[in-house]
């Protein structure tokens, strides 16, 4: 009985500081459940993915009200990471478990040095995503390696964004643009849509630390609107692969359960204080961390 | 055809239902795993006691 206590108790400790740090919560509850609770890896990520769906949900459903995400731009970038997602889904399948610790490991690694990096710019970076105590800021698909807002491109005569880009994808990057920034390199995207959709399936993370730099700084989509764009997307790209989980009897609804109502409770709590605690601290705590678990994944990749 | 208004304005509306049936059900989605995660504290089951996750069987679930 306790152990159901302890995941959701677990689930919720993941939920608070990846909403505080706006880090994936897949990042943290992959390591948390393979590590602290010793579940094989591919079920700790399939657990994970439906966490991912449940703080997806119910973000995407307030940045939508509040107009802040781009419907349009998502779903069509999405078709393309939902078929990343659902090959990942199948190659997570094929590869043996020590080469996902290891993509495990350097993913860990890669948030701890982006976290380093972007210190200066993080209190920037969270008020912007979190604005004003949103109650489904969620801890999924926030990017740690997101930079500052880059300027949209807007026609310095008419004040009106500027129409197309180069190359065949002008009238959909136009139709896809929204209020003073205009979506370029839809090609470019889409790529990196399906790059993004094969990460999250394989590791069980959001695919924000992708998908957020991809539209901030390739596409042109202002950091606020590509973070809410990119936690609305989660979510479908998370259902699509976790379809292949949970085909192969990988999702363990007795542990997915308190896991993902405690990330939900705990990412609710954290995103109404976040904008009261200074993180700055916790967030240094964190890359200590974040180190440390990569270490342990590599040495159990490598069967050390 | 629409005016740009009128379509910023059914845009708008698409994306405050969407928002409205989003947020519905992922509250009623954890209310229904808020019930599980009890009746399984209550029957005294231990998550982590299964080796294998039980297999996924649609017709195990009631209609």
């Amino acid at each position: 009985m306790i152990v159901g206590l302890v995941l959701l108790a677990s689930g919720a400790a993941v939920g608070v500081f990846g909403s505080l740090l706006g880090l994936g919560g897949g990042i943290l509850l992959v390591p948390v459940l393979t590590l602290g609770f010793g579940l094989p890896l591919r079920e700790a990520v399939a657990i994970s993915l439906v966490s991912v769906i449940v703080t997806s949900s119910a973000s995407a459903g307030v940045y939508l009200q509040r107009h802040v995400a781009n419907l349009r731009l998502g779903m069509v970038l999405e078709l393309f990471t939902a078929m990343g997602a659902l090959a990942g889904g199948l190659i997570a399948f094929m590869l043996p478990a020590a080469v996902l610790e290891a993509l495990f490991a350097v993913l860990l690694t890669w948030v701890a040095v982006s976290m380093i990096r972007r210190r200066g710019a993080s209190a920037a970076v969270s008020a912007a995503v979190v604005a004003d105590g949103d109650p489904a800021h969620s801890p999924a698909g926030d990017s740690p390696v997101a930079e500052p807002e880059t300027p949209a491109r807007v026609d310095a005569v008419a004040g009106m964004p500027v129409a197309g880009t180069p190359g065949g994808d002008r009238d959909l990057a136009s139709d896809l643009s929204g209020p003073g920034y205009h979506v370029q390199r839809m090609r470019f995207g889409m790529v990196g849509a399906v790059f993004a959709g094969v990460v999250s399936a394989l590791l069980g993370v959001g695919g924000g630390i992708i998908k957020v730099p991809l539209m901030n700084l390739s596409m042109g989509v202002p950091l606020r609107v590509a973070t809410a764009t990119s936690n609305m997307m989660i979510g479908i790209t998370a259902t699509s692969s976790a379809v292949i989980y949970l085909l192969r009897d990988e999702i363990d609804p007795y542990v997915a359960g308190p896991v993902a109502l405690g990330v939900f409770v705990g990412a609710s709590f954290g995103s109404r204080v976040v904008n009261r605690i200074d993180v700055r601290y916790l967030r240094w705590l964190f890359v200590v961390v974040l180190l440390v678990t990569a270490a342990q994944m590599a040495i159990k990749a490598l069967g050390l | 055809m629409p005016t740009g208004r009128t379509s910023n304005e059914a845009t708008f509306a698409i994306e405050v239902l969407v928002a409205r049936l989003l947020q519905v059900g992922t509250y009623v989605a954890m209310g229904l795993v808020l019930i599980g995660v009890v009746g399984m504290q209550v029957a005294g089951i231990d998550p982590l006691a299964l080796d294998v996750p039980p297999p996924f069987d649609l017709k195990a679930i009631p209609a």
